[in-house]
């Protein structure tokens, strides 16, 4: 408990000791009737004051919300043998909004009273946070002496990134060998057609094509593609990025995008890994269902970007956090050399490479002067430059950023495909 | 004129400082007008200093706290009672001033040590706000 004293107080102590020694000096008595009350309240207020007796347990309404989302902090009060007015301060995290107004909040109990207070908070931005923190202030009499305690009561709280709701999604070039929702390039047991041929020794009579045969006198039989899943690494750039002081940044961006990507992935039944690639290295082995999506949600709640000078290849990943023919989808902002050549060895290895660069641009000051015009220029030459190099290995790089959809940007790794040819040499 | 412009700004912008000021103008200007006065005693000194401390407790009221209706009936009960102890305290003081003059070296010596650990009590007080 920490006692503090008021304005009040100085300002009474300085008023009656200046009038004590003015009636001293100057002989008049009425200054000591002057001060005399002053006094009064001062002894009255330090000798009265006491710490708070009152019990507070706070509970959150949710352990979980997502990103935008209001959420309820209940405070439990209960009084002890005496009356209490207590100053309430609840201290929230900088990603959640206070709702309840400024200032602390006041609260009276009668001796043995149970209150309950619930105090609503918008949840900003997405995170792991403890909330509920609080100071419990109470005031003496004539509130001259401040009792103050800090009740470290803070609940755990997740805030997921609010996530936008994808269409399509990229479709993999090749599939595992598990049943899943993609049809497979393959020939097998499926729904879709595949191709009519002639029957061969060992064919199922199921599979026989009635109409096909009566058509040209002799049996044939339906190829149909099966339905497999397939192997989704979401690859995330956590060497750099591009932030707004105190704001957002490009790494945010980048985990709303990878959590709205893995749940789509997993609803299709499709194993989803993860790749934290930064100053701080980590995996997920891909994995399905809803435990795994609570893992790369958890995971992605606690990525930041770490400095590190560290030169990192591919080769510090476990291997198999990429399995063969998975899909990778790399969430970068392309700022980082160190990314960019983990990325290209990848394509290199022979995956199946997407890059959703999460443009710095929104980011970057507006150019001052003409030299300032020319560096951005310049820049914007290179990190074209560097997009051609992708390109040019098979691998679509498409930009996105904040407030534009996420589908898009997929369409157009989408469009890419359809025209794209592996330039050699 | 310094003590009601501080006592209004302290009301408009809830800044308790200038409630500290408005009560220390108030109080100076008291004891300059003693200084100005003959030798005869001030009876309604015991009534000024109860103004003074209900006036000061009202503004740091206003400006401090965001009260509910019952902790402002229980306030202001409570200054209710420091003013009358105020004036009774004040009166009794009067009162012995008013008596036959018996004073010496020692009750000098009480009054000023008692002058001196009021500021005593002020030093000490900004010290530890001071640190904390």
């Amino acid at each position: 408990v920490t006692r503090a004293h008021s304005p009040k107080l100085a300002a009474y102590s300085t008023l009656a000791g200046l009038s004590l020694l003015g009636a001293l000096v100057l002989g008049r008595p009425e200054l000591v009737a002057l001060a005399a009350p002053f006094v009064l309240a001062v002894v009255v207020g330090i000798t009265l004051a006491r710490a708070p007796e009152a019990v507070l347990s706070v509970s959150l309404e949710r352990r979980r919300a997502v990103e935008g989302e209001e959420l309820e902090l209940v405070l439990a009060a209960e009084a002890g043998d005496r009356a209490e007015r207590l100053e309430l301060l609840p201290l929230l995290p900088s990603g959640l909004e206070p709702l309840w107004g400024p200032g602390p909040l006041g609260l009276e109990l009668r001796p043995g009273e149970e209150r309950e207070l619930r105090l609503p908070f918008r949840c900003r931005r997405f995170g792991g946070y403890r909330a509920g923190d609080l100071l419990l202030r109470a005031r003496g009499p004539l509130a001259l002496v401040t009792c103050e305690t800090a009740l470290d009561v803070a609940q755990p709280l997740k805030v997921l990134p609010g996530r936008e709701h994808l269409r399509r999604l990229v479709a993999p070039l090749e599939t595992q060998v598990f049943a899943g929702s993609r049809v497979a390039r393959a020939a097998g047991e499926g729904i879709e057609l595949a191709d009519v041929r002639p029957y061969l020794p060992g064919d199922r009579v199921r599979r026989v094509n009635w109409r096909a045969s009566a058509r040209r006198g002799s049996l044939y039989v339906s190829d149909r593609h099966p339905e497999r899943n397939t192997d989704v690494v979401l690859f995330v750039d956590t060497f750099a990025e591009a932030r707004h002081a105190g704001g957002a940044g490009t790494l945010d961006e980048a985990i709303r995008a990878a959590v709205a990507l893995a749940e789509a992935y997993l609803a299709e039944r499709d194993r989803v890994g993860l790749v934290g690639f930064g100053g701080v290295l980590r995996w997920l082995v891909p994995g399905m269902g809803a435990v795994q999506r609570y893992r790369i949600v958890d995971a992605l709640l606690d990525a930041e970007v770490v400095l590190s000078f560290a030169w990192k290849g591919i080769e510090v990943v476990p291997r198999r956090t990429f399995p063969p023919k998975a899909l990778v989808i790399a969430l970068t902002p392309l700022l980082d050399g160190r990314s960019v050549n983990a990325l290209l060895d990848l394509r290199g290895r022979g995956f199946d490479l997407v890059v959703v660069e999460v443009s710095p641009l929104p980011f970057v000051p507006a150019p001052r002067d003409e030299e300032g015009e020319l560096a951005r220029r310049l820049w914007a030459l290179e990190r074209e430059t560097l997009r051609y190099r992708f390109e040019r290995l098979g691998v679509p790089v498409v930009s996105w950023s904040a407030g534009t959809p996420l589908g898009g940007a997929l369409e157009g790794v989408r469009a890419f495909r359809r025209g794209a040819r592996l330039v050699r040499g | 004129v310094l003590a009601l412009g501080s006592l209004s700004l302290a009301v408009v912008l809830r800044l308790p400082w200038a409630v500290t000021l408005a009560v220390l103008a108030l109080g100076t200007e008291y004891g300059a007008s003693l200084f100005a006065r003959d030798e005869e005693l001030d009876l309604r000194a015991p009534v000024y200093a109860a103004g003074l401390v209900v006036l000061a407790e009202l503004a740091f009221l206003l400006v401090e706290t965001r009260a509910t209706p019952a902790f402002l009936t229980r306030r202001l009960a409570a200054v209710a009672a420091l003013a009358l102890a105020a004036l009774g305290l004040g009166v009794l003081v009067v009162l012995v001033a008013a008596l036959p003059r018996v004073g010496g070296v020692a009750l000098g010596v009480i009054g000023a040590a008692a002058a001196v650990a009021m500021l005593a009590l002020v030093l000490g007080l900004t010290r530890r706000s001071g640190r904390a």
